[in-house]
């Protein structure tokens, strides 16, 4: 039987690969209300509801040419939220994921913040398939961009996640 | 030309605006850079009406399609236009993002945010977003 950790909000966890196993002697968290994060379970982000909504849109709305692009993004952010929940980084001052479905038969996945905006443009093609950042003039006017590469986008959106999780 | 604090931009359906209602998505102020609505001056438009007066607003979303149905089932976002200024002078954009009056026959209100018609569609989605980033506030239309 697997050991596992049930907290009151819900979240499923998942046991991590062996690599990381410890002694389950060294720990009696058998409570409901409090306790102390095992390191060798770490909570799946997508059961955080981040991303649920968006992965909702996509099945419902995105257009045949940008469902696969868009869930392959999805799931490079999901790794990515798993890597700051790793490293112990309180991920709640980030909003859930927003999804639109443009005119142009794109899917734009938007955080929105007061101060600023980070999107990703999913393009029917999808060379034309890009990330941004734009602020406002308290964050200092900025307005980056670049394209979504596929297979190497985890080190921009690890960056994104660092400058929203830096100014929220 | 003298201009009012804010622009009135229209939103065609709940689709555009976030869960909680607080938020429109940048795709509300995608310009369309076809070349078959580029202008003869080089740039391509978007309808917004001015905020003239107090009865703007209610003009706004009182509008009415070609069909008769409402024009902007998902209300109105305000855009002040010293943010659009501002944005206008910034280095990235660079002078492609402007904006005008045009009255209509049956709208006087109306007025266009013009962007160039050579602005690459990723930066036309940057500066979509920055537009999107300064809306002050929505209006929803009213409850049946």
């Amino acid at each position: 039987m697997t050991t596992f950790i049930q907290e009151t909000d819900s979240r499923p966890v998942y046991e991590l690969p062996t690599a990381f196993h410890r002694s389950s002697e060294e720990y009696m968290l058998n409570e409901t209300v409090s306790g102390t994060m095992d390191p060798n379970f770490v909570a799946s982000s997508a059961a955080t509801g981040l991303l649920t909504r968006a992965r909702r849109f996509v099945h419902e709305h995105a257009h045949i040419s940008t469902v696969k692009e868009s869930l392959a993004v999805l799931a490079v952010i999901d790794g990515a939220y798993s890597w700051y929940q790793q490293a112990g980084i309180d991920l709640s001052t980030i909003r859930p994921l927003d999804a639109f479905a443009a005119d142009d038969g794109a899917i734009l996945f938007e955080w929105i913040f007061d101060d600023f905006r980070v999107g990703f443009n999913i393009e029917p093609n999808s060379k034309e398939s890009g990330w941004y950042l734009v602020t406002n003039e308290r964050l200092g006017d900025i307005h980056a961009g670049g394209l979504l590469i596929e297979d190497d986008n985890r080190s921009v959106i690890i960056a994104l996640l660092h400058f929203m999780i830096s100014n929220t | 030309m003298l201009y009012p604090s804010n622009c009135i931009k229209g939103i065609p359906n709940r689709s555009y605006v976030t869960s909680d209602g607080r938020d429109v998505g940048s795709n509300l102020f995608y310009f369309d850079l076809n070349e078959k609505f580029g202008r003869d001056d080089g740039f391509v438009e978007q309808s917004i009406n001015w905020e003239d007066d107090d009865s703007a607003i209610s003009f706004t979303l009182r509008q009415r399609r070609t069909d008769g149905e409402i024009q902007f089932q998902g209300g109105a976002a305000f855009v002040p236009r010293s943010e659009i200024d501002h944005l206008v002078n910034l280095p990235m954009v660079n002078g492609s993002l402007s904006y005008e009056r045009q009255r209509q026959i049956d709208n006087d209100y109306h007025g266009n945010l013009l962007l160039r018609s050579n602005t690459p569609k990723s930066k036309m989605k940057q500066v979509a977003a920055s537009l999107a980033l300064v809306v002050s506030r929505i209006v929803p239309q009213p409850e049946a």
